[in-house]
C-alpha cells in the first residue's frame, strides 16, 4: 500500500517548466528551482539528523545492556545507571523515531473508507486526519512542555540527572513533528506535487 | 462514567474508520476522554513515557535488531538450504521448503512481516518457475510467516508477558514452541493435498550429506534463538539481556565469520530495524495511556461482568474472547491489541480456570491471523508488494490457509496440553 503523503522525488511541475526555461538561457538558473532545492535540503539535514540519533540510541541500548550482563558475570558488578539510562535511550528512540514513520508514511491505518466512498471524500478526509495529527503534535508541545517543568524537581536515582532531561523528550518530538508537517505542507501546496 | 467509556470507544472507532492512523487514533481518543473527566492532560503523557519506560520491553528492540542483523548476513538462504536437504524431496517440495524455512526463522526474527519479506523474497519468485502459481506461493509464505510470532524467541511473547503482569517469559516461550511447529505441519498437511491435487513438482531428492553440510552452514545463526531460549529458560539471563547478547553475537557471526557483507552496510540494518521499532515503540505508549483510561473507566470490570453473565461455561468463553480477538486483531496492530485486551480479557479467562499461558499463546496465533487479514494486515501488505498480487486476489486466495489456522487455534485452545506440555516438563 502506497501512502498518500509519498515523498519520493519526483520533478515537480515547476521544476519541469524551471529546467525548460534554462535549457533555454542556460545562464540564468531558475530562482524558484534553488529555492525548492535549498528548503529541500533544509528538510533533508533535519530528517538526517533524526535518523542518526536513532541509530546512536539504538546501539547505545544494546551496548549498555550488554555492558550490564558482563558486569554481572565477570566482575560481579552491576552499575546502577545501566537499567535508567538503557531506558532513557529507548524512550527518546520511541518517540524520535516515531517522526520517521509520520513522515513516511508507516504508521498502520484502517483502509476501509478507501472502498466505499469516493476519492473526493477521501480527499477531504485525508485533510482532517491531517488535521488530526497537528493537534495531537499542539498538545504532544504544550503537555510535554508542562511536564518537563513539572519534574524538574525529580531525579532519576541511577543516572543522577533530572527527570526533566527524559521528559524533554516529548516536546523536542512535537517539535520534529511540526518541521515535518511543514515539509509536508511545502511539498503539497507550494511545490505542488500530488 | 459509562458516558466517559463510550467517548473513549467512539471517538478511537471513529477515527480508526476515517484512517487515522491507529497511533495518533489511541491518542487523539485519549485525550478528548481526559478533556471530559476534567483530570491533567499531563497524565497521557505521563503514562505514554512510563508505557515505554519498561525494562522488559527493550527486548523487543533488540530482538528486531537482531533478526535484521541476521537477515541482511544471509541466513536467510542458509536456511532456505537446510529447509530444501530437509523436505525438499516432498511432494509440492518447495512449498513444504517454504514452510519450514519460516519455522527456522521465525525463530531468528520473532517477527511475521520480517519472515515473509526475508523468506518470500527469495522463494516466491522460485517457485513460480518451477510452475506454482503466484497466488498460492505468497498465501503459503503469508500463513508460514506467523509460526515466527509462536516460535521462540518472539518480541509479541514479551509484551504479552508485561501486559499480563510479569508473567515468565521462559515458561511462555516454551510454551508457543509445539503450538508453532504443530502450526507448520497443518499447513504443510493442506499444502501436500494441493499439490497432489495441482500436481505441484517435488524439488530435490533427499541426499544426507547434502542435509549435514546445509545444516553445518546454517548452524551458527541458529545459535542465535539457542542463545536467547536456553538462556532465558535457563534462568541465566532476563530475556533483554538475552536479546542484547544476541544482537552482539549476530553482529559478530555476521561481519567477522560469515562475512557475506561488508561492516558499511550496518547503518542500513540499524536503519531497517528502526524503521520497525518506530511503529510499534510509540503505538506501546499511545496504547498504555489509552489502557490506563479504559482501566480508569473501569472498561475491563464491565466487559468481565457482560461475558461472564453470558455464560461461565470454559468453552463458551473462550469461544467468545476468540471471536472478539480475532475481530481485534483484523481491525488493529498486533502489539496494540495484546496491550489493550490482555488486562480486559485475562481476568476473564483465569475466572474461569485458563492457564495465563495458555492464553497467552490462544492470543498469540489469534492476533497472529490477524497479520494477515484485511484491512489492518501488516503481513498481507508485505506478500502484496513483494509478489504484486492485489490485497483482493490475495484475501480470497488465503481463505482456506485461513481455515486451517482457525482450525489449528481451535486445537490449541481446547486441548490445553499442546501449549502447556513443554513449560510444565521444563519449567514446573
Amino acid at each position: 500500500m502506497v501512502d498518500k503523503f509519498d515523498l519520493e522525488e519526483k520533478p515537480s511541475k515547476n521544476a519541469i517548466k524551471c529546467k525548460q526555461k534554462n535549457e533555454k538561457q542556460s545562464t540564468q538558473p531558475c530562482i524558484k528551482t534553488r529555492l525548492d532545492k535549498g528548503v529541500k535540503s533544509g528538510f533533508n539535514i533535519v530528517t538526517r539528523i533524526i535518523e542518526v540519533s536513532c541509530q546512536v540510541l539504538l546501539v547505545t541500548q544494546v551496548i549498555i545492556v550488554f555492558y550490564v550482563v558482563l558486569g554481572r558475570y565477570l566482575f560481579h558488578n552491576t552499575p546502577a545507571w545501566g537499567e535508567e539510562s538503557a531506558l532513557f535511550c529507548m524512550v527518546w528512540l520511541a518517540l524520535l523515531s516515531s517522526v520517521l514513520a509520520f513522515k513516511e508514511g508507516r504508521h498502520l491505518k484502517m483502509r476501509v473508507a478507501d472502498y466505499f466512498l469516493p476519492s473526493k471524500v477521501i480527499k477531504y478526509l485525508e485533510i482532517i486526519v491531517f488535521a488530526g495529527v497537528i493537534i495531537f503534535s499542539i498538545f504532544l508541545l504544550l503537555t510535554g512542555i508542562s511536564i518537563t517543568k513539572l519534574t524538574a524537581g525529580n531525579t532519576m536515582t541511577g543516572m543522577r540527572i533530572k527527570s526533566s532531561w527524559l521528559y524533554l523528550s516529548v516536546p523536542v518530538t512535537s517539535v520534529a513533528m511540526f518541521l515535518v508537517i511543514i515539509e509536508k505542507i511545502y511539498l503539497r501546496i507550494v511545490v505542488g506535487k500530488e | 462514567m459509562t458516558i466517559a467509556a463510550i467517548i473513549l470507544i467512539g471517538t478511537f472507532f471513529f477515527s480508526i474508520l476515517i484512517e487515522v492512523p491507529i497511533v495518533y487514533a489511541l491518542g487523539i481518543s485519549s485525550i478528548i476522554t481526559t478533556i471530559y473527566l476534567g483530570l491533567p492532560l499531563e497524565t497521557i503523557v505521563q503514562n505514554m513515557v512510563k508505557g515505554i519506560n519498561v525494562f522488559a520491553l527493550l527486548a523487543v528492540p533488540f530482538f528486531i535488531l537482531a533478526g535484521e542483523i541476521m537477515g541482511a548476513g544471509g541466513i536467510a538462504t542458509k536456511l532456505i538450504n537446510l529447509a530444501r536437504a530437509l523436505v525438499g524431496w516432498m511432494r509440492g517440495g518447495l512449498a513444504m521448503v517454504n514452510i519450514l524455512a519460516s519455522t527456522f526463522f521465525g525463530g531468528i526474527s520473532g517477527s511475521s512481516t520480517a519472515d515473509t519479506s526475508a523468506l518470500g523474497s527469495i522463494l516466491i519468485p522460485s517457485m513460480k518457475k518451477e510452475g506454482y502459481d503466484g497466488e498460492f506461493s505468497t498465501s503459503i509464505t503469508m500463513a508460514s510467516s506467523v509460526q515466527a510470532i509462536l516460535i521462540p524467541p518472539s518480541h509479541n511473547v514479551i509484551i504479552y508477558s508485561f501486559a499480563a503482569g510479569g508473567l515468565s517469559v521462559g515458561r511462555l516461550f516454551l510454551g508457543g514452541l509445539v503450538p508453532g511447529v504443530l502450526l507448520g505441519i497443518a499447513l504443510m498437511i493442506y499444502t501436500y493435498f494441493i499439490s497432489v491435487k495441482r500436481n505441484y513438482p517435488v524439488s530435490d531428492k533427499f541426499d544426507f550429506k547434502k542435509a549435514i553440510i546445509s545444516f553445518g552452514d546454517a548452524f551458527l545463526g541458529l545459535v542465535t534463538v539457542l542463545i536467547v531460549v536456553v538462556g532465558v529458560v535457563g534462568g541465566i539471563f532476563t530475556a533483554t539481556e538475552a536479546a542484547a547478547a544476541a544482537c552482539v553475537y549476530a553482529f559478530i557471526i555476521t561481519f567477522f565469520v560469515y562475512r557475506e557483507i561488508s561492516i558499511k552496510e550496518f547503518p542500513g540494518i540499524l536503519m531497517k530495524a528502526i524503521k520497525t521499532t518506530s511503529i510499534i515503540m510509540v503505538l506501546i505508549g499511545t496504547s498504555s495511556a489509552f489502557g490506563w483510561l479504559l482501566a480508569y473507566l473501569r472498561g475491563p470490570k464491565l466487559i468481565y461482568d457482560i461475558i461472564l453473565g453470558v455464560s461461565t461455561n470454559k468453552a463458551v468463553v473462550l469461544l467468545i474472547i476468540n471471536i472478539i480477538l480475532l475481530f481485534l486483531g483484523m481491525i488493529m496492530d498486533m502489539s496494540a491489541d495484546i496491550l489493550i485486551s490482555t488486562p480486559v480479557f485475562l481476568p476473564i479467562a483465569m475466572a474461569v480456570g485458563i492457564d495465563p499461558i495458555h492464553f497467552g499463546i490462544i492470543m498469540m496465533l489469534n492476533l497472529g491471523i490477524g497479520l494477515i487479514t484485511p484491512p489492518v494486515g501488516p503481513t498481507l501488505f508485505i506478500g502484496s508488494s513483494i509478489s504484486g498480487i492485489s490485497i483482493e486476489k490475495l484475501s480470497m486466495s488465503m481463505i482456506p490457509l485461513f481455515i486451517v489456522m482457525v482450525v489449528t487455534l481451535i486445537f490449541i485452545t481446547y486441548i490445553p496440553g499442546i501449549v502447556m506440555l513443554l513449560p510444565n516438563l521444563l519449567i514446573p
